[in-house]
């Protein structure tokens, strides 16, 4: 990468930024659909590579393939979140999930911050890749939140655990490309960058959840959340950062409990009138209904089945070295450009382990639930109260339109790597800032890579090396500038296109990603500011 | 053809590149990358068509 030719001038900046900028504006601005505005984006990366940033047509190839399947490793978790979402509604899950809960808690806030923080941060303590806001919007949904908020609840919710969540995948592929001088204490100011970023997270979801005054109800929860969330992450980071977010998130999980048997958070916060997240006919779950398909326990069936999987074929060591054996992915050769950008070839590329991915668990919970659903005869019983409930069909609506999207970002994004033009966007940052100034930015390149990637994994392979030697040639600290891209890389899921897809897939709201956009951009762009200025601390 | 089949196709197009890329790539065949080239290519397009083209089926299942 550092023996590359390319030009690092404002043109060429601005023409590797081009597409990204595109993509933003279709969506945001112009509230294009992620199906439509996603190619276009990726069809200007190619134009761009190809005219003037000297790709060879099978550099491009080459390129154009690995994307494919690295959106195929993403659509093998949205593909079965769908399926998961689908089958509970034929069932009358969500109904009865909704009614349920009710008897816990009938505080609106209690429940939209539980759902919308704290379960999306479990989730993505074990699972990630999308998985946690696939999973929650629909939770969202059955507890009468809007659809648009429904997806941007739990991306701001589960932003902060991106970096250590799914098992720590994006620290183990940190160590790979980077050699630190001290892995601990790397580990640990990123853990301190992120503090942060979880405790705005929560007031952000109660502020929507129910304005100021929804605040005032929450902040012995969010406290309580955050330190939790926080603390147990910087602590537990000295045994095992692995494990860290994961464990950090599953006791968060557990003190919902007692807090629900709080009057506080127990009965419905009436003097909360202004609820812009909820929609005006959502209840206190005291309204007359016909009597729900199931119980609470069988609607929460698919969720325990899909932790129950998860920690066993993702948590445990002996099974996933078992696991593990079986894996495959898509030759690929070297490929380089005129401006000597050079990509090693990979035989296989990026190989899947079908048992160990995180869509497996899913696969197993949809199977065993509908399964289970279906002796119980939840369906039929459905099928009377309200009539016919497609699964497959209403799949085949949620799932292709997203699918579409998610690949066009993928290819997007390893074309602009593959052509070299996401090393000028970084590179270019790095020669126009003062120091003091990179350390403050240093979070907004792995912000970058995680929005063209969805992956705090996937930038920190493509950043954390070139972040590491600017630190080096400017006299930073190379592990605070490390900490930043990795706190950095983690915010920017919240604002990832393909990510948004993921929610609006599976709230039903596919063509309403830019109001999602907008919803997550204000706060991405406030928790950068907050990094970027404690980063100024380690540095 | 409703649009959420000519997404469907597009999402075909997508997939069967994969394999031209690869192995046209890995084994050097240019005919077999550049055919998936031009799926992706059609792939991409498709979707931009639809947003221009005036829609007489919702599709509604």
């Amino acid at each position: 990468m550092t023996d590359s030719t390319l030009p690092i001038n404002i043109g060429y900046w601005l023409l590797a930024f081009s597409p990204i900028v595109l993509l933003l504006v279709l969506l945001a601005v112009l509230r294009w659909k992620a199906p439509e505005a996603g190619p276009v984006g990726m069809l200007l990366a190619a134009v761009v590579a190809l005219v003037f940033f000297r790709t060879p047509f099978e550099t491009l190839a080459v390129g154009v393939g690995k994307g494919i399947w690295d959106a195929v490793f993403i659509l093998l978790v949205i593909w079965p979140a769908l399926l998961l979402y689908r089958v509970g509604t034929a069932a009358g899950a969500f109904d009865a999930l909704r009614r349920g809960l009710s008897r816990y808690s009938r505080n609106h806030v209690f429940l939209v911050l539980g759902f919308g923080w704290v379960f999306a941060s479990f989730m993505q303590g074990i699972a990630g890749f999308g998985a946690p806001i696939a999973i929650v919007a629909p939770l969202l949904l059955a507890v009468g939140v809007r659809p648009v908020y429904a997806v941007a609840i739990p991306l701001i919710g589960h932003a902060w655990a991106n970096m250590f969540g799914t098992l720590a995948v994006g620290w183990i592929a940190t160590l790979q490309v980077v050699d630190l001088d001290d892995e601990i204490s790397t580990a640990l100011i990123t853990a301190v960058l992120l503090a942060p970023v979880t405790l705005m997270a929560g007031v952000t979801i109660a502020w929507m959840a129910g304005k100021g005054r929804g605040v005032r109800v929450a902040w012995p929860l969010i406290l309580i959340i955050s330190a939790l969330h926080a603390g147990l992450q910087f602590v537990i980071m000295y045994w095992e950062p692995l494990l860290s977010a994961f464990l950090a998130s599953t006791v968060a999980l557990a003190a919902l409990y007692p807090l629900s048997r709080w009057s506080r958070y127990r009965e419905p916060a009436r003097d909360v009138r202004e609820r812009p997240a909820m929609r005006d006919d959502a209840g206190e779950g005291d309204e007359a209904e016909s009597e729900p398909t199931m119980g609470l326990g069988w609607a929460l069936l698919p969720y325990a089945v899909l932790t129950l999987v998860a920690v066993v074929t993702l948590a445990v060591p002996p099974v996933v070295d078992l696991l593990d054996q079986i894996e495959f992915g898509p030759p690929f050769p070297g490929a380089d450009t005129g401006f000597d950008v050079v990509n090693e070839g990979e035989r296989p590329y990026s190989p899947i382990a079908p048992f160990t991915h995180p869509g497996f668990p899913l696969a197993v919970a949809v199977l065993t639930t509908w399964l289970v659903y279906r002796a119980r005869g939840f369906y039929a019983a459905r099928r009377r109260q309200e009539g016919s409930q497609p699964i497959w069909s209403s799949l085949a609506t949620d799932a292709t339109p997203a699918s579409v999207a998610i690949l066009s970002f993928l290819v997007l994004a390893a074309v602009m790597e593959h052509s070299g033009q996401t090393d000028v966007l970084a590179q270019g940052l790095e020669q126009v800032s003062p120091p003091l100034v990179y350390a403050f930015l240093a979070n907004v390149v792995g912000l970058i890579g995680a929005f063209m990637t969805s992956s705090n994994t996937a930038s920190n392979v493509l950043f954390a090396q070139l972040q590491q030697g600017v630190a080096a040639g400017t006299g930073l600290s190379g592990n605070a500038v490390v900490a930043a891209q990795s706190a950095g890389g983690a915010i920017g899921n919240a604002v990832a296109p393909a990510n948004i897809v993921l929610g609006t897939g599976t709230a039903g709201i596919v063509g309403q990603e830019g109001a999602v956009l907008r919803k997550t951009l204000p706060w991405t762009v406030a928790a950068a500011v907050v990094i970027g200025l404690l980063t100024l601390l380690f540095v | 053809m409703n649009e959420l089949r000519w997404l469907l196709l597009a999402l075909m197009l997508f997939l069967v590149a994969l394999p031209a890329l690869s192995a046209g790539t890995e084994t050097d065949v240019p005919p077999l990358w550049w055919s998936g080239l031009a799926l992706v290519t059609a792939a991409g397009l498709i979707p931009v068509a639809l947003r221009y083209t005036p829609s007489g089926d919702d599709g509604e299942d």
